[in-house]
């Protein structure tokens, strides 16, 4: 698939900003079966300094900062990505069961799963938390295959939690979300890394868009979309393999994938620091729009 | 020779080490007698005697005292007695040939660790090759995400913590690797014994630390991205709430540095600079004294406010070299010990020449059961935040128990640490040499491809158990001094080497930081303010006791408008006198207090600590410490005038020493327009709150006489208007004479000397708000007519009332103007995150 893919995000001030640094995670990545063919970042007013690197996990970072003053900051990421689907050997990861794997991962020494050792750790917002158990038990029965595994923990979050954009907040802990058994996209992928990791297997956060269909008979309003998150487990040997509790659902080629990291903390589209402003706003707009396929 | 040195010693020596089977770093058991390198030190003690030690002791733990050395202003509490710093004569004496291992040895710990920290932050192959467990690096809270691929000069001062095991054998205790801490007190502790040890010091061949900060200075300044002649480096410290400001603050002066906080810095077009009354300066170098995690609200801990937003950005450009760089705690990691004679071995292939305390890392099973096996000879310790070290024997059963519960449920989080059994060094204690544990810290420096160390140290007397803890652990033993001896070959060494005849100097003054001119014009706002106050009250206690002796109206009336002006700055002080004046001191929470004023002063001081003289820091913990204990002696109704005599005293020292001691560059500038403006600010309102209602003939008198007594202006008054006096008089004398130097003319026009002094740059086009302000009421001052301002109409004097009203209100436009043009500062705050929602 083509997409290109529009980020907009809008702070308004009630007083003007004299001066903000930031760093922005809306780069779409390369890999696991997308390319990233443009992506340009528009900022206004416009930027003092502009740099690009990348981070520990491999994501792509913008720091720019604004010197002079302004009541309202808009940037603008647009990008254009192929994607395909994520081409996985479904024999390699059907093969282990969930107790190998969490064996290997535990006393394997090769390089590849000593840096995969990260991600079986708890992280700062993926604390240890008690009353997994029962999820645990219901979805790693002994001698399942770890891919079996992941798919009914993927299913049990779909079905036992209440998508409700109303029931959290970005600051909500994972407790919480554990409580009250609703949340979004961003705490699903919590939750399910939270189990993940508590089994003693490694598993990332993963931020990104997905391609939303409008309603049959209806067109696609601009702006409608939003960012995504899911999660990713990794099958030694074959890699990372991404799940999306969101929707029940393996990303596809309708998934395009932004940055990689512990949680969210790790991967958040943007971060700043203003000097002066007043009261904050915030408004995001998102398109994820399908381009027609090139003719070659 | 040797025989009658052990002899006479041994007057001073006693029963030392009797019994004792630890090695002792003097006493050679095997020979019965002291080391060689001993015995001319000891003959040295020995001559200065019993009560000639005990003196020195008491001079050096003043002269530390008074220069401030752990004394902490933020860090106290109201009635806290200052710490009085504890000084042991005795030095660690260390001589040439258990110089040349350590030094080998701490510059191959120092390597080590710098290439521990490039790879860790690098490609990691130490966790990739199996050398260091992931769990180890990824769990400690020093292991920074944000600083891989970020670094520039990695480890470019190290400090290692040392003591010597029973065997003697030196072994690494703790490593500082992110802003070590200790060695301007280092420094303080060499000056402060070769001042009352100068004989002894220089009979022996001892190491000077000059070289070291020499290298230092170097070594910075070869890096330093933008300038190497005469780059702009800076001291980052949190402020005087750091229990280390006092360090700090040494080594800012002695390196001649500024010292500056967060807030005086920015970053700007992916530079930083220091924000100056001048405007903003460009900065090459920074030595920080903040921990990793504060020094960067964007990428770092966005909750700290002490550091820079965008400063691990600048480092990553290479646009500043951060001594250290950020990240570099991932090396005070207490389990990394465990694994550096493997580290060493796979980086180096080499032994390490130093040993570390024994360390285990519970993560491994066989390490975890040998912690738990051997709790009661452990300092354990936990590798997240807050969690203090626990020194297991001293833990209670249950505690024990507690603790093995949480080894067991994360074993990966903990690391055990052997107790040392420590060799013993002689120290002075209850007037004689007794065996004292200690712990030195070493502080090293890369210098081109290698590092040097300080041949020296800032040692303490300590016990096992404070070992590894932080700095302020460290300052609860006695600080003694570190003597390396120099062996025959280098005793050319000793000396300082020669200043690099290449360096040189733009010329360019550096600016001064918004924030100290900001503390300055405060320190001399308060300066001014509690004289004012002392003054007040000194009037008023005579008045008080004329009036309650004579009974006289008069003498009544005058007391009343007296107290009615101190009420009208610091609210009711209550009917009886010296209790009322005694609360002037007593309540630091009155605002505008003799102690709040104090107390105000002494705070903006230290915040510019780096500017004060030895001289009059002294003074400055004089008045503070006066202050206190009159205020601690409330009943004693005589103590009173004394009690402000000395004060007064003290204020006049200050303002003499800043004026004659403090060069005329802008910081003075600032103090002085602070001063000449509170001077005008009190002035005015002292007449306004007694001059504009008319008193009878007998109160006007005693009135106009404690007027000119507070406006230090009687002497004048009297030789020039012989015994008259009147309204009209005092003022010609207090409000528009110009050549009286305590009159309202004067300090204008000094105001005005100063105000045009003032950097200009940032200036707009023709007169400043402030410029116009005191221009207005100079004129009016100038057009003014004694006579004309002092006529009564109906028990009133409305022309006195209306001059002085404008006059006030254009000093606090005034004021206003100069604190928004020069010190505005904006507190910065986190952007609001994004939440995802897709569905």
């Amino acid at each position: 698939m083509r997409y290109r893919l529009t980020h907009q995000t809008k702070y308004s001030y009630s007083e003007d900003v004299t001066l903000c640094h930031n760093e922005l995670r809306m780069t779409p990545r390369d890999g696991d079966g997308q390319h990233c063919v443009t992506s340009v970042v528009k900022i206004d007013p416009e930027q003092n300094t502009y740099s690009e690197r990348t981070d520990f996990f491999g994501n792509t970072v913008v720091y720019f900062d604004v010197e002079s003053p302004h009541d309202a900051l808009v940037i603008l990421v647009e990008s254009e990505i192929k994607t395909t689907d994520r081409v996985i050997d479904e024999v390699l990861v059907g093969r282990d069961t969930w107790e190998q794997v969490r064996d290997l991962m535990r006393d394997d020494l090769t390089p590849d799963l000593l840096d995969s050792k990260l991600y079986l750790l708890d992280s700062p917002l993926v604390p240890a938390v008690s009353g997994l158990d029962g999820l645990i038990s219901e979805c790693f029965p002994p001698g399942r295959s770890l891919l079996d595994a992941c798919m009914a923990l993927m299913s049990k979050i779909f079905n036992d939690w209440r998508y409700d954009p109303a029931a959290t907040t970005i600051a909500t802990p994972l407790t919480r979300v554990l409580e009250n058994r609703a949340g979004v996209c961003q705490d699903f992928a919590h939750l399910g890394i939270a189990v993940l990791r508590k089994v003693g297997l490694a598993a990332c956060y993963v931020s990104g868009y997905l391609e939303t269909l409008p309603p049959p008979g209806q067109t696609k309003l601009r702006g409608a979309d939003a960012s995504h998150a899911w999660y990713s487990v990794y099958f030694p040997g074959a890699g990372w393999v991404d799940f999306d509790p969101t929707n029940d659902q393996r990303p596809n080629a309708r998934y395009v994938i932004v940055a990689r990291g512990r949680d969210y903390g790790d991967v958040s589209p943007l971060r700043g620091i203003v000097f002066g402003g007043g009261h904050m706003s915030l408004s995001v707009a998102v398109d994820v729009e399908p381009l027609p396929e090139e003719t070659q | 020779m040797s025989d009658t040195i052990v002899s006479s010693a041994s007057n001073l020596l006693g029963d030392y080490a009797q019994g004792s089977r630890r090695y002792d770093a003097m006493w050679d058991r095997a020979a019965g007698q002291p080391r060689e390198h001993w015995q001319a030190l000891l003959a040295n003690f020995e001559s200065l005697g019993h009560d000639g030690i005990e003196d020195r002791c008491d001079d050096a733990e003043r002269m530390l005292q008074e220069n401030g050395v752990g004394f902490d202003v933020g860090a106290r509490t109201e009635g806290e007695e200052a710490r009085r710093v504890a000084f042991d004569p005795v030095p660690v004496l260390i001589s040439s040939d258990q110089w040349h291992d350590l030094e080998r040895g701490l510059k191959q710990r120092a390597r080590l660790l710098d290439a521990v920290l490039r790879d860790l932050y690098g490609d990691r192959q130490l966790i990739r090759s199996g050398v260091v467990p992931p769990e180890l690096i990824y769990r400690h809270e020093g292991f920074q995400l944000p600083c891989a691929r970020s670094l520039s000069s990695g480890l470019l001062l190290y400090a290692a913590d040392v003591a010597w095991d029973a065997n003697g054998k030196p072994r690494v205790v703790a490593d500082r690797s992110q802003a070590p801490a200790g060695a301007g007190y280092a420094l303080e502790t060499r000056i402060v014994c070769s001042r009352i040890l100068p004989n002894i010091i220089r009979a022996q061949p001892v190491f000077r630390l000059a070289g070291f900060f020499q290298t230092l200075r170097e070594s910075l300044q070869n890096l330093a991205p933008h300038r190497h002649f005469d780059p702009h480096a800076v001291v980052l410290s949190r402020g005087p709430g750091d229990p280390g400001y006092f360090d700090h603050a040494y080594l800012a002066s002695y390196l001649g540095y500024p010292l500056v906080q967060g807030q005086d810095l920015t970053v700007r077009e992916g530079n930083l600079y220091v924000k100056t009354v001048e405007g903003l300066d460009l900065v090459d170098v920074v030595l920080r004294r903040l921990g990793d995690s504060a020094c960067d609200a964007l990428e770092l801990n966005p909750n700290e406010d002490a550091g820079v937003p965008g400063l691990l950005q600048v480092a990553r450009s290479d646009n500043v070299v951060l001594a250290n760089d950020l990240g570099a705690a991932v090396l005070e990691n207490p389990g990394l010990m465990a694994f550096l004679p493997a580290i060493a071995r796979h980086v180096l292939g080499e032994a390490l020449q130093i040993d570390s305390v024994g360390a285990w890392w519970c993560g491994d099973a066989a390490a975890r059961d040998r912690v738990l096996g051997n709790l009661d000879r452990m300092l354990v310790k936990c590798i997240a935040p807050d969690v203090q070290t626990i020194y297991a024997p001293d833990a209670s059963r249950a505690e024990r128990r507690g603790l093995m519960a949480r080894i067991r449920a994360q074993p990966s989080m903990f690391v055990g640490q052997e107790v040392l059994d420590e060799a013993s060094t002689p120290g002075w204690v209850d007037g004689a040499f007794e065996p004292v544990r200690t712990v030195t810290r070493f502080f090293l420096v890369k210098s081109g491809d290698d590092f040097q160390v300080m041949p020296g140290g800032f040692s303490r007397t300590a016990d096992s158990g404070d070992f590894g803890r932080g700095l302020s652990t460290l300052l609860k033993g006695k600080c003694k001094d570190t003597w390396v001896l120099a062996g025959e070959a280098e005793r050319h060494r000793i000396v300082w080497p020669a200043a690099n005849q290449n360096r040189q100097f733009s010329g360019e003054r550096e600016g001064l930081p918004s924030r100290a001119a900001e503390c300055l014009y405060w320190v001399g706002r308060y300066a001014e303010r509690a004289e004012g106050m002392a003054r007040l009250a000194r009037v008023l206690w005579t008045r008080q006791l004329d009036a309650e002796q004579s009974n006289d109206p008069a003498d009544v009336q005058c007391a009343a408008i007296l107290r009615r002006v101190i009420e009208a700055r610091v609210g009711s002080i209550g009917a009886a006198i010296h209790a009322g004046i005694l609360q002037l001191f007593l309540s630091r929470d009155t605002v505008n207090s003799l102690s709040w004023c104090v107390h105000s002063l002494s705070r903006s001081a230290h915040a510019v600590r780096d500017r004060w003289s030895n001289d009059t820091w002294r003074l400055l913990d004089d008045m503070v410490g006066d202050t206190e204990r009159f205020a601690s002696a409330a009943a004693s109704e005589s103590m009173v005038p004394m009690a402000l005599d000395t004060l007064i005293g003290r204020f006049s020292s200050f303002a003499g020493l800043t004026l004659e001691s403090m060069t005329h560059e802008d910081g003075w500038r600032f103090l002085m327009v602070g001063r000449r403006l509170e001077r005008c600010i009190g002035l005015v309102g002292l007449l306004e709150d007694s001059m504009t209602k008319v008193l009878d003939e007998g109160a006007t008198h005693q009135l106009l006489e404690s007027l000119l007594t507070v406006g230090e202006s009687i002497i004048t008054h009297r030789r020039r208007y012989r015994a008259y006096i009147g309204p009209e008089s005092m003022t010609e004398l207090l409000l528009l004479d110009p050549l009286n130097p305590r009159s309202l003319a004067a300090a204008l026009d000094e105001l005005k000397g100063l105000l045009d002094d003032l950097p200009r740059e940032r200036k707009v086009a023709g007169r400043t708000v402030e410029e116009r302000a005191l221009l207005e009421i100079t004129t009016k001052v100038k057009l003014s007519d004694a006579a004309q301002l002092v006529v009564e109409v109906d028990g009133k004097r409305s022309g006195m009332s209306a001059f002085l009203s404008l006059v006030k209100a254009r000093l606090e436009q005034a004021a206003e103007a100069l604190e928004h043009q020069y010190f505005a500062h904006v507190k910065a705050r986190r952007l609001v995150p994004e939440k995802a929602d897709e569905n």
